[in-house]
């Protein structure tokens, strides 16, 4: 197990450097010079040239990467933001919970809504039930997320008024200035949003939970199970579940890892400054160190939750055995 | 012997509705099974073995099974029985083991898990006490350390200590009754005659009775008091075991037994029924063997025989339009050379 | 306009009449004060994008000067009020200095009674920290961009001295910008920037700001509105609170407005005509304001290279060629005002002049100065590829079709189009280029954009790389008066530059829209400070 936590760990560094390299590089083939941009329009080419140098940018690229690199090992900081000179660190850890907010609300959504969803289509194939709910997975998947959120939240925010059109509030510690705060409104903002994403993605789970537990179903063991004279519900609980989910895991993980990175196009809709937010920002602006830090961010959430899962795997099947 | 059988199927029919159409895989089918008694039913795949007994504990599928006649299990009609009585009766009156072991215990949950399992459902004790128990079948089949290996996951168990597993899931809450499908089908020949001797003996020891479903003539010889030859979901024969073998009395049996390979006799080559089994589907007007069958007659194409005492033996039935005379000359034959005296 | 400055001086007369009546009546004196204005309540302010520093030392952007228009104590400032006052330069904490020196040397004398809402009194000092800061090298401010003509400055009790290195009249509308804000004498040299909460010596200060997220200003407890030296500032301060929400995009943000959780918003500009529709357009009390802004769109004729260097009558012929009403159109609804002149009409100085036409293309004129200066017949044109810059560049194409001319249209992403233009023998013959003032003097346009002798080699903002000797010398000359004269003298400039030179061809003078909740009274706004922070009100 700690060979294999080890082994795991090394290639995370290399996916590591290669994903921060990438970054770089990408970067650089852009002709645009953020010096200029955070130098102000009416700077003269002297001043410019000074705010080169004090970003750093009058270097060669590999210099600066190697820079970046040694003060993140060093420093476990990613540096300063060319537009506001902050701290990337403090940037992503302000905005990584909004994010987080979002991503884990809406798959708390997404496994209570596709799990018994897929149960219950795979115990009723073509019934009612069953047929309506591929149809909901064919349009969720369809649908692109910005639409169902703009939709949602002109309709449902906007017309009816039930929940607020958007914003995102602090949960402790909430500032003067905020309009709402508290874990209450906290999560009525987050309703919107975390369903918006939930649509848009429970349509897959739906109908891979659908396929696992059909699959699981048409297993011996199960047969065995009713054999022993276990009722349904027993069987479905303790021989189907268990089995059939062993895949959802996988899938989950991997979809937590990737949408931490920064769900864009509902983050924006729903004036949420996560990560997501915070990515088309500094690319527009090109502010290198911020993109670089949620692209790392990104990065390690990706290589730790396919880890977790893993591990997660690996305890549920005891026939996978890490070594 | 009680008066009244434990099992007693009496003309049991079981349709499969599929997309393609109406799938009539046991086609009025009848047999008694007493207490204590092993009956072995042999055929083919597709002759309708598995599902007959499938259908006496209940477990096809809803959708698209339909089954007439009567299942009598101690006088009750289990084919009329609500969901819940079924229940009771599963694992606990009547306890069935099945063909592949590997893939029939759940590998996620210890072994020591699933038959506790077992005894939970059907019995009010507390999880030590079914733990206890299955601890007890676990030896009982011969588990080699059974306290360490009680918390073992099935695929930490070879084939045949799989199959012991599944027959001590099967025995936890003595039934009365156990279905056995093809149990041996998926081993190799040693573990093979293991179960087998660990059937029988369970058998004697705990004195329920049995049902032996198996394509494999020897296998019978060796467990059965009663066998019921099977074809294309009808019953072609059915005889003691000793009859049987002794003097058989349809072509589909002299095929089984000639197909039979032999250690301790020399023949040039292997006697094969010729042909497939039919299609349940369409299958074939009279009676059912008949495409395959070297004795066919006209008369067999177009009626269907029923089952007739053979043999002057009340218990020896087969269904065959062939006259008595060619049916003994031939099963003599037929044993003759098995035995290894030249034709 | 004809008959505009009648109208202003009659507005001045109406004006000062006005405030000679509310001084009697003892009130502080604004639009904002106008009768029965609700005292206190708080409003909220929308916004896409964060401020980029509350520090005066470091910010720059329009919306953060907009919140530092509520908080910031200048030496000099323009009136929070949309009359003409409002484009007036006019003393703030100190009253318009005494200049000697030849025009070089500013003495400004900080009246008293000015405290920081932290209760320490504004001195001289607090205004040489806000230089020390402009210029440290260690908080590389932009600010050191506007003091480059500094030679000294001293700070005695309320007495700061400023001394010029030359003549420079616009010196005291830089004083404005809010780089030179009365800042606290012990404010710190970090290149971070300071955060919430903000000291200040205006009506309100930052009390909080939480990035990305919100922000709150408050009253200034030591802001007195009934006494001097406050009341002949003229700001009402009817608003206990003003907060901003960061975030929400404009689709939302609209939607935020119509529903009543924000009170001042953005919208897209698709929907400018609906919401013109709903809610008509500057109404007293309205929800939807249309607004003069000091930006000018135009094309920049490289005049360095190929078929426009030293080819005036082309260059001109573009201008009487192109279509301004659809190059207009393309920026949307109610989004600016034709313009064939450089200085933007809100611009201090500018004066309406017939050069080129307005209501469409001219080709009969285009055609007879393009004959035989035609040269090769192509042009390259850089434009960006999101909003107008492709249909703007398509016009040009179509329009100068006709005169004879193959325009080449090249899509860049803005900040690359902007960069390649920017470098000094980029292969290019139009740009299109755009520029908002930094402070209101026409200087920060002709002088900025046109003065030959500040190209280099990379990052120019004169884009047309137009180099006059001529012109040049005129520049300087303007750029040396102050007052009346200064402004006439950039009108004519502006003129001659648009109609002799030709180096560019402007075509729009943007406005700003916005949307308002029912909540918003006393809704103003100026190219200067944008929404008035001083004189909004509660409904």
């Amino acid at each position: 197990m700690i060979r294999y936590l080890i082994r795991r760990l090394l290639w995370a560094v290399v996916l590591f450097i290669a994903v921060t390299f990438v970054t770089y590089v990408i970067f650089f083939l852009v002709p645009a010079n953020p010096a200029q941009a955070a130098a102000g329009q009416s700077a003269t080419p002297q001043k410019i040239r000074e705010v080169e140098e004090f970003l750093g940018l009058d270097k060669p690229f590999y210099v600066q990467y190697g820079k970046f690199l040694w003060r993140l090992v060093t420093e476990g900081s990613m540096g300063q933001s060319f537009q506001t000179r902050q701290s990337v660190n403090g940037e992503i850890f302000r905005a990584a919970p909004i994010t987080a907010s979002l991503v884990f609300g809406a798959f708390v959504m997404i496994l209570s809504l596709a799990i018994p969803l897929g149960i219950f289509s795979a115990l009723r194939p073509r019934s009612l039930l069953d047929r309506a709910a591929m149809i909901y997975v064919l349009i969720g998947i369809s649908l692109p997320s910005f639409w169902i959120g703009l939709i949602l939240s002109y309709i449902v925010g906007f017309k009816l008024g039930w929940t607020p059109i958007s914003g995102y509030c602090e949960v402790f510690s909430v500032p003067e200035a905020a309009s709402c705060g508290g874990l209450f409104d906290w999560a009525y903002h987050m309703i919107l949003p975390c369903l918006t994403l939930a649509i848009v993605v429970a349509g897959s789970y739906v109908r891979f939970v659908r396929a696992e537990v059909m699959e699981t179903l048409s297993q011996d063991y199960v047969r065995t199970a009713r054999a022993k004279g276990a009722p349904e519900h027993t069987v479905i609980r303790t021989h189907v579940l268990r089995n059939a989910m062993l895949p959802v895991v996988t899938m989950v993980g991997m979809d937590i890892g990737l949408l931490l990175g920064g769900a864009i196009f509902i983050e924006a809709v729903f004036g949420l400054n996560g990560l997501g937010g915070t990515a088309i920002e500094s690319i527009g602006r090109f502010d290198l160190p911020t993109l670089q830090g949620v692209v790392i961010f990104g990065a390690i959430a990706i290589i730790l939750f396919s880890l977790l899962v893993d591990i997660l795997y690996a305890w549920i099947d005891p026939r996978i055995r890490l070594t | 012997m009680s008066s009244q059988p434990l099992l007693e199927v009496r003309d049991l029919r079981t349709e499969f509705h599929t997309d393609d159409g109406i799938v009539g895989a046991v086609d009025g089918v009848s047999f008694t099974v007493q207490s204590g008694q092993v009956l072995g039913i042999v055929g083919e795949s597709g002759s309708g073995k598995s599902v007959t007994c499938l259908t006496v504990m209940g477990l096809n599928d809803p959708k698209f099974a339909r089954s007439t006649g009567e299942v009598l299990f101690r006088g009750e009609d289990l084919l009329k029985a609500p969901r819940s009585r079924l229940r009771d009766i599963r694992g606990n009156e009547i306890a069935m083991i099945f063909q592949d072991p590997m893939t029939s215990l759940n590998p996620v949950h210890k072994v020591g898990r699933q038959l506790q399992e077992a005894v939970l459902l059907h019995k009010d004790v507390t999880r030590k006490q079914a733990r206890d128990r299955a601890l007890e079948l676990l030896k009982a089949v011969g588990i080699p350390r059974a306290e360490r290996r009680i918390d073992d996951y099935p695929h930490q168990f070879s084939g045949g200590m799989r199959q012991r597993v599944m027959i001590a899931m099967a025995l936890v809450n003595d039934p009365d009754l156990i279905i056995a499908d093809e149990p041996t089908t998926a081993l190799d020949v040693t573990t093979q005659a293991q179960i087998l001797a660990l059937i029988k003996r369970v058998q004697d020891d705990f004195g329920s009775a049995v049902i032996m479903i198996t394509h494999d003539l020897g296998v019978v010889a060796e467990t059965a008091d009663d066998v019921i030859v099977m074809y294309a979901g009808r019953i072609a024969e059915r005889a003691p075991v000793r009859a049987v073998f002794n003097e058989p009395r349809h072509p589909y049996t002299w095929g089984l037994m000639g197909s039979l390979p032999r250690l301790d006799v020399i023949v040039d080559r292997l006697y094969q029924i010729p042909g497939q089994p039919p299609s349940l589907l369409r299958p074939p007007s009279g009676c059912r063997f008949h495409p395959r069958c070297a004795y066919a007659m006209p008369v067999c194409r177009e009626v269907e025989p029923q089952l007739e005492i053979a043999a002057g033996d009340p218990a020896h039935q087969q269904a065959c339009h062939l006259d008595e005379q060619t049916k003994a000359r031939e099963a003599a034959n037929l044993v003759a050379t098995l035995a290894g005296a030249p034709t | 306009m004809k008959g505009r400055i009648w109208a202003s001086v009659a507005m001045t007369a109406i004006g000062a009449s006005l405030l000679a009546a509310a001084l009697f009546a003892g009130t502080a004196v604004g639009a904002g004060a106008a009768a029965g204005a609700k005292k206190g309540g708080s409003l909220t302010i929308v916004s896409r994008s964060d401020f980029d520093y509350v520090d005066t030392g470091l910010s720059y952007f329009n919306h953060t000067w907009n919140m530092m228009s509520a908080t910031n104590l200048n030496l000099t400032y323009y009136p929070h009020t949309e009359g003409p006052a409002g484009g007036r330069l006019s003393g703030m904490a100190a009253p318009l200095p005494k200049v000697t020196n030849n025009g070089k040397t500013y003495t400004f004398t900080i009246k008293k009674g000015f405290k920081f809402n932290t209760g320490q009194p504004v001195t001289a000092a607090n205004y040489k920290r806000a230089f020390d800061r402009g210029l440290n090298k260690e908080m590389q401010s932009p600010a050191s961009s506007f003091l480059d003509d500094v030679a000294s400055y001293t700070a005695k009790g309320q007495v700061f001295t400023v001394t010029l290195k030359k003549v420079a009249p616009d010196f005291l509308a830089r004083m404005s910008m809010m780089f030179f804000s009365a800042v606290p004498t012990d404010l710190p040299f970090t290149a971070e920037g300071i955060k919430a909460p903000v000291a200040a010596a205006g009506p309100y200060y930052l009390k909080e700001w939480n990035e990305k997220s919100s922000a709150l200003l408050v009253r200034n407890p030591n802001w007195n509105n009934n006494v001097e030296p406050f009341k002949s500032m003229g700001f009402a301060n009817n608003l206990d609170q003003v907060r901003w929400i960061v975030g929400p995009d404009p689709a939302t943000q609209r939607l935020m407005c119509e529903k009543g959780e924000a009170d001042i918003c953005s919208f897209p500009p698709t929907q400018a005509k609906e919401l013109s529709d709903k809610y008509g357009i500057n109404k007293q009390n309205g929800q939807f304001f249309v607004k003069r802004q000091t930006t000018l769109w135009y094309l920049s004729l490289n005049t360095s290279r190929g078929i426009f260097q030293n080819n005036i009558k082309l260059r001109q012929a573009v201008n009487w060629a192109i279509d301004r009403r659809f190059m207009v159109a393309q920026h949307g609804y109610l989004a600016g005002k034709r313009t064939d002149q450089f200085l933007p009409y809100s611009m201090p100085g500018f004066k309406e002049f017939d050069i080129y036409p307005l209501k469409g293309p001219n080709y009969t004129r285009a055609k007879s100065l393009a004959q035989g200066n035609t040269r090769d017949g192509k042009a390259v044109m850089y434009t960006f590829n999101t909003a107008q810059g492709p249909p703007i560049a398509q016009s040009v194409q179509f329009n100068l079709k006709q005169i004879g001319i193959d325009v080449e249209i090249k899509l860049f992403d803005r900040v690359v189009q902007h960069e390649k233009i920017a470098t000094r023998g980029e292969p290019f013959d139009i740009g299109l280029s755009g520029w908002g003032m930094d402070y209101p003097d026409p200087a920060n346009f002709i002088n900025v954009l046109l003065d030959g002798r500040r190209i280099q080699a990379d990052n120019n903002v004169n884009e047309s790389y137009f180099n006059d000797p001529k012109f040049n010398k005129r520049m300087d000359q303007a750029y040396a008066l102050a007052g009346q004269a200064r402004l006439t003298a950039y009108g004519l400039l502006d003129r001659d530059l648009v109609k002799d030179a030709a180096p560019v061809a402007p075509y729009i003078s943007t406005n700003a829209r916005i949307l308002t909740s029912t909540k918003v009274g006393c809704y103003q706004y100026t190219s200067i400070a944008g929404s008035l922070l001083t004189e909004l009100c509660t409904r």
